[in-house]
């Protein structure tokens, strides 16, 4: 697998797996590829409610798969503006499309600040090899 | 994101099915699973494959099972004294669910005997349980018997769907076994000479096994796969083997069945346990009839709790473990449960859209009735359910999920 895929350039990364992606006011939250691949098998994905609010590193929402369940943290403080909620019917979409179709949340109203406790994708992967 | 698997970290030697280097090479996401190594899924994953399965069909490579030849004159007597089902009721080309129970009526194991000819059986275990099986039919072995352990000499594949006939048709050299469960035969495939029957783990309507030499099987295998990729028939891995199973309400063994649990707590054990006047006496036979008479009575110490599907009616999650409530009162919890898909039925066959929904088995007091509204906790979320007969029904050569009111969709 490509590193690309591994960790795309340009997002911010969590070390519990969580990236985020800006887009205008809101900041898009997924699990990477690591987190997609060690979970194995998606089956359900429990959403947070729209309108949420959140803080950096408090449980947003979970993840089930085949053989677990998974906390997913916010990346940063705000308010859940909206859900994936083809997820409901197609949680699977997470294992084939992480940082694309597979989309967990948007934040709206976050501290751009906070994002300086998170990563970016080169430290990302390092922490990935170092744990590996 | 928190709580990441962990079971990773310890080593240890797995035995290969004959088709271990095409799952490998075929996107199979190998794991250990009762000492052998096989796919859970391939690339499109669990939920695919439970639709696929349900819509075409599936390929399943079962080859980890355990296979125990029984032969001689007298064969059937041996497994009608050790066997909870009467095999005198199997002819040649015929075959029945039954149970190893102990002499206290608790299992050792749920199994599928398989009458080939007049003075030649099969019966298949679980992988989980063969050595312990194999070591108590051994102890128990009489004269004009000859058991065999053929794990490692025939391998098992599973043929499971709507259209597995029509992929099978056309391969074989000989006719499919007479339409109606549990039915087979020998045959021959590409060449390969096979026992096929009539049977599964997945509930469907039309399902087949296929009993042939481990050598052959990877041949045989890939030539299943190839002629069933056009039909939308896939390989499946033992993810979706589980939500197939669970879905049909069947048992699995660690779950439904425990060494400690009376056999007769799961409801399918009816259909394995012949209590017949005539049948004759059999290990655990005393301990069967006292437990079939207690949930027969209302009287329910020797049975006290039994097995129930429970269906969840919103959205949320159920696994192993949930405990399960009515008004606030445990009832018992569950020995299975997740999440499985389900397709919307066009009419008389699953049409293009697909939902998924919280199913589970659960031990519950043995009082519980049918309808009964309950709770599953799991997690920190209450989830309504019901107790249910059956999760669904045969409809056609289709297995249509039954929807409750209520539930999701």
């Amino acid at each position: 697998m490509s590193e690309a895929k591994k960790a795309p350039e340009g997002l911010y990364y969590t070390k519990e797996h969580e990236w985020v992606k800006l887009e205008g006011d809101l900041a898009v939250v997924g699990l990477t590829d690591f987190a997609q691949d060690q979970l194995g098998d998606i089956t359900y994905v429990e959403l947070p409610e729209v309108e949420a609010e959140v803080e950096q590193m408090g449980e947003m929402c979970v993840v089930e798969s085949v053989k677990t369940a998974a906390d997913v943290y916010a990346p940063l403080s705000g308010v859940v503006a909206e859900v994936n909620s083809a997820l409901e019917d197609a949680p699977e979409l997470i294992n084939q499309d992480c940082y694309g179709a597979g989309w967990l949340v948007k934040l709206s109203g976050f501290d751009q600040a906070e994002l300086d406790n998170l990563m970016d994708a080169a430290a990302y992967v390092q922490l990935m090899a170092e744990g590996e | 994101m928190g709580a990441l698997g962990g079971e990773g970290g310890t080593f240890c030697m797995t035995a290969q099915t004959p088709i271990h280097d095409w799952h490998a090479s075929h996107g199979g996401k190998l794991v250990d699973f009762a000492g052998w190594r096989l796919p859970v899924s391939y690339g499109d994953g669990v939920i695919a494959e439970h639709l696929a399965t349900r819509k075409h069909g599936g390929l399943f490579d079962i080859s980890h099972m355990g296979r125990f030849s029984v032969r001689g004159p007298q064969a059937r007597a041996w497994l009608a004294s050790l066997l909870t089902n009467d095999p005198g009721k199997l002819n040649p080309g015929r075959a029945q669910y039954t149970l190893i129970s102990d002499e206290a009526g608790r299992p050792l194991d749920d199994a599928f005997l398989y009458q080939q000819k007049p003075e030649q059986y099969l019966l298949v275990v679980n992988a989980s349980n063969h050595d312990k099986d194999l070591r108590w039919l051994r102890e128990h072995l009489g004269t004009g018997v000859e058991l065999e352990d053929h794990s490692a000499r025939l391998a098992m594949l599973a043929v499971q769907g709507p259209d597995s006939e029509k992929l099978l048709a056309p391969l074989l050299a000989g006719p499919l076994p007479p339409a109606g469960r549990n039915h087979g035969g020998f045959n021959r495939l590409g060449g390969v000479e096979m026992y096929l029957s009539r049977t599964g783990y997945t509930g469907e309507p039309v399902s087949f096994e296929l009993f042939l030499p481990w050598e052959e099987a990877e041949a045989v295998w890939d030539k299943l796969a190839a002629s069933g990729a056009p039909l939308g028939v896939v390989p499946v891995g033992l993810g979706a083997r589980d939500t197939l199973r669970l879905e049909a309400g069947l048992p699995l063994y660690g779950h439904e069945y425990t060494p400690e649990r009376p056999i007769m707590a799961m409801p399918t054990a009816k259909l394995g346990v012949d209590l017949n006047p005539g049948r004759g006496g059999f290990l655990g036979r005393a301990a069967l009839e006292a437990q079939a008479l207690a949930l027969a009575s209302g009287q329910y110490e020797e049975v006290p709790q039994r097995v129930f599907a429970v269906a969840g009616l919103a959205k949320g999650m159920m696994r192993e473990g949930s405990e399960v409530l009515a008004g606030g009162r445990p009832l018992g919890q569950l020995t299975s449960g997740t999440m499985i898909p389900a397709w919307q039925f066009a009419g008389d066959a699953p049409g293009e859209e697909h939902y998924n929904r919280p199913l589970g088995l659960a031990l519950l007091d043995s009082g519980t009735q049918v309808g009964q509204e309950v709770e599953i906790n799991y997690r920190k979320r209450a989830l309504p359910g019901r107790v249910v007969k059956s999760f669904t029904r045969p409809v056609g050569r289709y297995l249509e999920p039954i929807q409750f009111d209520g539930g999701a969709k």
